[in-house]
């Protein structure tokens, strides 16, 4: 093992990650490894004044529930920085782009497994150290708040050494996965594709919730006292380090920190075995049964739906992709993940919370997965998008096949969910009109935002995590969706929260439910004959 | 005899960088017409400006007639292309691929279904047709991309380096297929680095250098010009190139 090639492995996997956006790459300050340092430092020091500013301003009686959890808080971190890291490690799998997932360095260049595992580790751990930063951050303010800092100090140390073994658990859930989904698909054809959606769904669901505050306050309420009864289980060992040191129990901090260390140690040693038994390039087959008709497409629903042939093409293709492409699962999760806070916080909202809480859920949610899935629709393309270039069909076809998976599939859902809300919660009359008209005007509006910026900013770059559309591209587009939906929301959001004010200014349900139409109506004419020409100038020269 | 590509003063920069420097040149219809020349020497951006990829900075091109910056839509319904370095979707199959290609170009479901299986047949695709692409070798994948440039009976054939990796007998497929249809109108533009494929093909071969043309005309033509009768394509090609100091660098390399 060289220590030399592990600094320039991590150094070149930092700066790949860094990169990874494309744009003015290696020009910009904040894409330079040292940039991170200033980047974490600011984090960590932002975190601290923040903290010690609120713990000025708060009453200390209300600071006592606070007190009482510090020790259990600067236990968990340790443990929660771990999961940070798992949680990144799976996202990283999820988000690779097939044809990368298994071409790295490792395999045919002259490094070690150790190294290679060292280095991937460390470079993941530079990359989110931000985390661990604001972590710190915050914990110092309360340790210094209630005299606890050098327990403070020995929860950051061994945070940090956490910080890489998540490192290392990263790498074996990647090496693992690589090779499980290369046997699971080999075998499973269509059904191992459903299987991987329904996997990468429940993931982001999960992890989601883990990043839930109220949830992950409770979670942390019910765990933390047992943290000595959860002795055995090697992932509590930091936590049960940093309490016997608080209790003065010198031998039992050493005892478990030897464990910690081990323990860490034994997980590099299991990703380095598994990195260099397992990650090599399988070629991934899988075999997809013919439909009926020999598997050549007639006319089919789309061109029922009145879309040509070439049209139809492209939406069956994108339709595919959407569920074919691991990193394409989680644009459609998005309103999955967004309903499982709903159900789990509306439970003691009053009606008008909870008109207001649906609405803004729904929108959010299905508005965010039409917004995506058009922001994508050209970036997914890739550099395959000389098949299109290339062959004969017009710009308008173009358009319309683009803009018509997204609109068809959000829009769908734009009347299913406030129709079942409605039944659900038992809304009125008026509250489920106003709802499906904002559900389906708003959407439309994101779809053709998205359009837009995705034509206008697309990235067709193929990367281990390809984002499809740049950075500047998602930020205006969410930007002026932001703007747009909430003008389009604006005349029943005044008639429902200042009804006394609207009504004095003649503003009644049916005059605001009108005002929304009419201002969608504009909106969406005028996006629309912008994405036209965002998409006719994209398609005037292939830009690979 | 009809002109099936005209190409007149065509220039192209990409900033600093002159892709193609004036270059002109004229096909028939029927031939096979081969692009050599060293890498970087503009072969692709040429052949992208004639699909309607690339637009050129000055200058005309017609395919039959058409300009494809005026009328993409009619250039590319009679041509069939073939990328260097051709991307497919990796998450379809085979045969989801070539039939959305065929959709693309409109072929009709009946002829679509015959022209995909007569072709997967002849080039050995037959039983991994249902596979995804992304288990596909190399050879595999270009076997698509040229089935694909066939699918539409296009009149016009651009193929920027159509054998890489493909096995002997679809590269002798290949070859042999290009010779049938020049005998049927189609004229064939193909790039290669393999000199005696060109040789033993192309009617007509042009060496361009640094986005230029340097000579054009039959292999034997060329020999003529270079001075060099008796000698192979290949050193002629070095010579025209100004590239003949192959074995002084080959000398250094192995000190």
């Amino acid at each position: 093992m060289r220590l030399k090639n592990i600094r320039i492995i991590a150094n070149i996997l930092l700066l790949s990650q860094l990169r990874a956006s494309g744009e003015k790459a290696g020009k910009s300050f904040f894409r330079r490894p040292m940039a991170l340092l200033i980047v974490n430092a600011v984090v960590f020091v932002a975190a601290f004044i923040f903290v010690i500013a609120i713990m000025n301003v708060v009453p200390l009686e209300e600071l006592m529930p606070i007190q009482l959890m510090a020790m259990q808080i600067l236990a968990s971190v340790p443990m929660i920085v771990l999961l940070f890291m798992v949680i990144y490690g799976i996202f990283f799998v999820i988000g690779e782009t097939a044809q990368f997932s298994s071409s790295e360095m490792v395999n045919y260049m002259p490094i070690s497994a150790t190294e290679y595992v060292l280095a991937s580790s460390l470079s993941a751990t530079f990359m989110y150290l931000y985390i661990l930063t604001a972590v710190l951050g915050i914990t110092l303010a309360l340790a210094l708040r209630f005299n606890m800092l050098a327990v403070w100090a020995f929860s950051a140390l061994l945070s940090s050494f956490f910080m890489v073994v998540g490192g290392f658990v990263s790498e074996i859930i990647r090496a693992l996965v690589n090779r499980v989904s290369s046997s699971f698909s080999k075998r499973g054809g269509r059904s191992a594709i459903i299987s991987r959606a329904i996997l990468i769904v429940f993931v982001l669901v999960v992890s989601q919730l883990f990043f839930n505050p109220n949830i992950l306050y409770s979670v942390l309420g019910v765990f933390a006292p047992q943290i000595y009864v959860l002795w055995f289980i090697p992932v509590m060992w930091p936590s049960i380090v940093v309490m016997e040191l608080a209790n003065g129990s010198l031998l039992g901090a050493a005892i478990f920190s030897c464990l910690t260390v081990a323990f860490g140690l034994a997980l590099m040693g299991l990703g380095v075995y598994l990195r260099a038994r397992y990650w090599v390039p399988l070629p991934v087959t899988i075999k997809l049964a013919s439909s009926k008709g020999g598997g050549y497409r007639g006319r089919g629903v789309f061109g029922t739906l009145g879309f040509n042939q070439a049209e139809s093409a492209i939406i069956s293709k994108d339709a595919r992709s959407l569920f074919r492409r691991k990193e394409m699962v989680r644009f459609w999760a998005i309103p999955i993940i967004m309903i499982i806070p709903l159900l789990l916080t509306t439970g003691s909202m009053d009606y008008y919370k909870l008109y207001g809480y649906i609405a803004m859920i729904c929108l959010i949610g299905l508005g965010m997965l039409g917004l995506f899935l058009s922001l994508m629709s050209v970036g997914q393309e890739g550099r395959a998008v000389w098949n299109l270039f290339s062959s004969p069909i017009s710009v308008g076809s173009l358009f319309r096949a683009k803009l018509a998976l997204p609109l068809l599939i959000s829009l769908i859902l734009a009347v299913i969910f406030p129709v079942v809300f409605s039944a659900i919660f038992r809304f009125g009359f008026n509250a489920s009109v106003a709802l499906l008209t904002v559900m389906v005007l708003g959407t439309t509006v994101m779809v053709l935002v998205g359009c837009y910026f995705g034509a206008r900013y697309p990235d067709l770059e193929e990367r281990p995590r390809s984002s499809y559309v740049t950075g500047t591209g998602m930020l205006l587009a969410f930007l002026v969706a932001g703007v747009a939906v909430l003008a389009l929301v604006s005349p029943l959001m005044v008639y429902a929260f200042a009804k006394q004010f609207a009504l004095s200014i003649g503003m009644n349900f049916l005059v605001s439910l009108v005002a929304t139409v009419v201002v969608g109506a504009v909106l969406i004419a005028v996006l629309f004959r912008a994405s036209a020409s965002a998409m006719s100038k994209f398609f005037r020269e292939s830009p690979i | 005899m009809t002109k099936a590509v005209e190409i007149s003063s065509l220039s192209k920069d990409f900033g600093s960088v002159k892709a193609l420097n004036g270059l002109s040149l004229g096909i028939e219809e029927g031939q096979v017409y081969g692009l050599l020349g060293p890498n970087g020497s503009g072969k692709s951006t040429l052949m992208k400006i004639m699909v309607g990829l690339v637009r050129p900075t000055s200058g005309s091109v017609r395919i039959y007639g058409n300009d494809p910056q005026v009328d993409p839509k009619a250039v590319r319904r009679v041509v069939g292309y073939v990328p260097e370095m051709p991307r497919l979707y990796d998450f379809l199959t085979g045969k989801e691929y070539l039939d959305f290609v065929a959709d693309l170009y409109g072929v009709p479901l009946e002829a679509k279904r015959e022209r995909i299986e007569h072709f997967l047949e002849a080039f050995e695709l037959k039983g991994r047709e249902d596979e995804m692409i992304s288990g596909y070798s190399q050879g595999m994948r270009q076997k698509v991309v040229i089935i694909g440039a066939l699918l539409h009976k296009p009149r016009l054939l651009i193929m920027d380096e159509p054998l890489n990796g493909l096995d002997p007998r679809s590269a002798k497929i290949v070859k042999d297929l290009l010779h049938e249809l020049s005998h049927e109108g189609v004229t064939t533009i193909f790039s290669t680095h393999i000199l005696e494929i060109a040789q033993a093909i192309c009617e007509r071969v042009a060496i361009m250098y640094k986005g230029a043309l340097l000579s054009e005309g039959r292999v034997e033509d060329l020999k003529a010009v270079a001075g060099m009768p008796g000698s192979s394509l290949e050193d002629v090609f070095l010579k025209l190139t100004g590239t003949d100091d192959v074995r002084a660098v080959v000398e250094e390399l192995i000190k």
